[in-house]
């Protein structure tokens, strides 16, 4: 395990915060981890990266105690308000960020280009930051996360300040991490960014873990399926793959065993004389489990 | 740690602290060059004695003056050194690396220092050049070791100002930090002209209540009485006589090395004290 927590709880005077959070984070995996403004995610990270004093509980990060200095060296964070010292220049910053990690300087110079150009920021490496704009500066600090080639990744809301197309870049940085085998672990809003790169998640509510699991377990999305012409054949054939599934008008929704089974429904609808006019997965799938999760009221 | 110092003073250079601390100094050795060319032209140069007091009477404002300025600049520089980084956010990104809170408390402190120090024995230096320059053979003799003496001392208030903005650094707010140590310093001045008041007063009671609060505001604030340590070992001559004795910037009775060892476990304890409330706070 690269991350385990047990009952671990970090309060302010009794309030806020989280309590009793049991997780565990599996190596190379990107694990999401969600919940509503002010649910205590950022408190999480921020108590496992040693910024906060737990109030109880344990964690282990890639085996040590949180705090452990050593272990710092293999972990990266991005935190949710990257703020930088605003006087360096991008290549200066990554470059303190760099020796704060005990690297060698040479070792760190060498690395400071292919950062900035995995970031996207090669041509604004001698700007100071306080030129930069939002988005900039949420990509210079993924940059101070992966300057070291860390292991485990926090990322705290990575995407927050970034247009369409530099989410999309992120979203890439991030599958390329874990494609080398780095553990991810995310804290984002948006859901459709979880559901693409998550192998797993946990939904934090209150300051309570509700929810954890892997993404394929948790989010079987039913598929939509418009037919015309349904007849009893029909039904019986599409009843083996979901003895449960409704039919309302010409709208069917059931619940297949895997993926595998598509090729199969399709074929038992046009073999049975029906007209196969849609069949589709439901979208917004993490959604709905989120929103059954923590509820829709806006507030603590 | 060596990190977190090259930060400090790359912070210095960069938002040009460094650079408008010279460039004002540089004015202020000026005007006070200024002042020193016109006072001693004025002197007559036939009284030697006359020559002698008043040039160790402007030597003494330039050094008081010193000291003011300097003191303002370890407590501006300090207040803010770990709040101010704690406000902004920086640290989540920094503490998060292996690096200790203690080494990062270290560094900045001793970033800080690295800055002052210098500037104090530049300071310091032009003060005394320019009083030489200018009062030319009627400068008072002031023997080598009185002034290595004297500045080794005058290093104990950026010392000791900058533990005490850290200390505080590490729990309070930066202006409330620096509305603090800016009032303690006020106090421990007018602490430090009353007690020289106090050992002039004839009447027994006002001398011991005068001479008290003299004391107990340099226990609590010991700025005062580093700078008329420092004073008193550079305005005495070989031969014992303190040129500055009688003054209201001067010493009567020279503090005691006893005080300047309080001084010194008082700065080790504040350092301790904020390394202790460093570690044991939330970012």
């Amino acid at each position: 395990m690269i991350i385990e927590t047990y009952n671990l709880t970090k309060t302010f005077g009794g309030k806020g915060g989280f309590s009793n959070v049991s997780l565990s984070v599996n190596e190379g995996e990107v694990f999401g981890f969600l919940g509503k403004n002010g649910a205590g995610k950022s408190t999480f990270i921020r108590t496992l990266l040693g910024l906060l004093r737990p109030s109880s509980g344990e964690g282990l990060l890639l085996g040590h105690p949180i705090g452990d200095m050593e272990t710092r060296r293999k972990i990266g964070y991005l935190p949710e308000l990257f703020q930088y010292h605003s006087w360096l220049t991008g290549r200066e910053l990554l470059l303190s960020h760099g020796l704060l990690y005990k690297m060698p300087k040479s070792e760190v110079a060498d690395r400071i280009d292919s950062v900035l150009e995995t970031v996207g920021l090669s041509g604004h490496a001698d700007k100071r930051i306080r030129e930069y704009s939002k988005g900039m500066k949420q990509r210079i600090g993924l940059g101070c996360a992966i300057i070291s080639d860390p292991e485990l990744l926090f990322l705290d809301e990575p995407t927050s300040a970034l247009d369409p197309v530099g989410r999309k870049h992120v979203r890439s940085i991030i599958l390329d991490l874990k494609s080398k085998g780095k553990t991810i672990f995310l804290n984002t809003h948006l859901l459709s960014e979880v559901e693409i790169l998550s192998d797993r998640i946990a939904i934090l509510d209150k300051g309570n873990l509700k929810t954890t699991g892997k993404m394929s377990e948790l989010l079987k999305s039913p598929l939509q399926i418009r037919v015309q012409q349904l007849n009893e054949l029909t039904v019986e054939k599409l009843k083996k793959f979901d003895p449960e599934m409704q039919i309302s008008g010409d709208t069917i929704r059931l619940m297949p065993g895997s993926a595998d089974s598509i090729p199969e429904i399709s074929e038992a609808i046009v073999g049975s004389g029906a007209k196969l006019f849609e069949l589709k997965r439901v979208e917004n799938a993490l959604e709905s489990l989120f929103i059954n999760t923590v509820g829709e009221e806006d507030s603590r | 740690m060596r990190t977190i110092i090259r930060l400090t003073l790359l912070e210095m250079l960069k938002k040009k602290i460094l650079y408008l601390t010279i460039a004002l100094t540089v004015v202020f050795l000026g005007l006070y060059g200024t002042a020193l060319h016109f006072a001693y032209k004025s002197l007559p140069n036939e009284d030697l004695v006359i020559r002698l007091a008043i040039s160790s009477q402007l030597l003494s404002m330039g050094i008081y003056a010193s000291s003011f300025i300097l003191s303002f600049l370890s407590i501006f520089a300090s207040v803010g050194a770990i709040s101010s980084e704690i406000e902004q956010g920086t640290y989540d990104a920094i503490l998060s690396k292996p690096i200790s809170r203690t080494s990062v408390l270290l560094g900045r402190f001793l970033g800080i220092l690295c800055v002052l120090i210098p500037y104090l024995v530049t300071l310091m230096g032009g003060i005394l050049g320019l009083n030489m320059f200018f009062a030319g053979g009627a400068s008072a003799s002031i023997p080598a070791l009185s002034v290595i003496r004297s500045f080794c001392v005058m290093c104990l208030l950026p010392i000791f100002l900058s533990s005490m903005g850290v200390f505080f650094s590490t729990f309070m707010p930066t202006v409330g930090s620096g509305v603090i140590v800016v009032l303690l310093y006020f106090c421990a001045m007018v602490g430090g002209i009353l007690e020289q008041i106090g050992r002039v007063i004839q009447s027994d009671g006002a001398r011991t209540a005068l001479v008290n609060i003299g004391i107990g505001t340099s226990l609590a604030m010991p700025s005062d009485i580093i700078y008329r340590k420092a004073s008193s070992l550079l305005f005495t001559t070989a031969s014992g006589l303190n040129l500055t004795a009688e003054g209201m910037l001067g010493a009567s009775v020279q503090p005691s090395m006893a005080m300047m060892a309080y001084i010194c476990i008082y700065s080790i304890a504040l350092v301790f004290g904020a390394i202790y409330k460093f570690n044991t706070r939330d970012l």
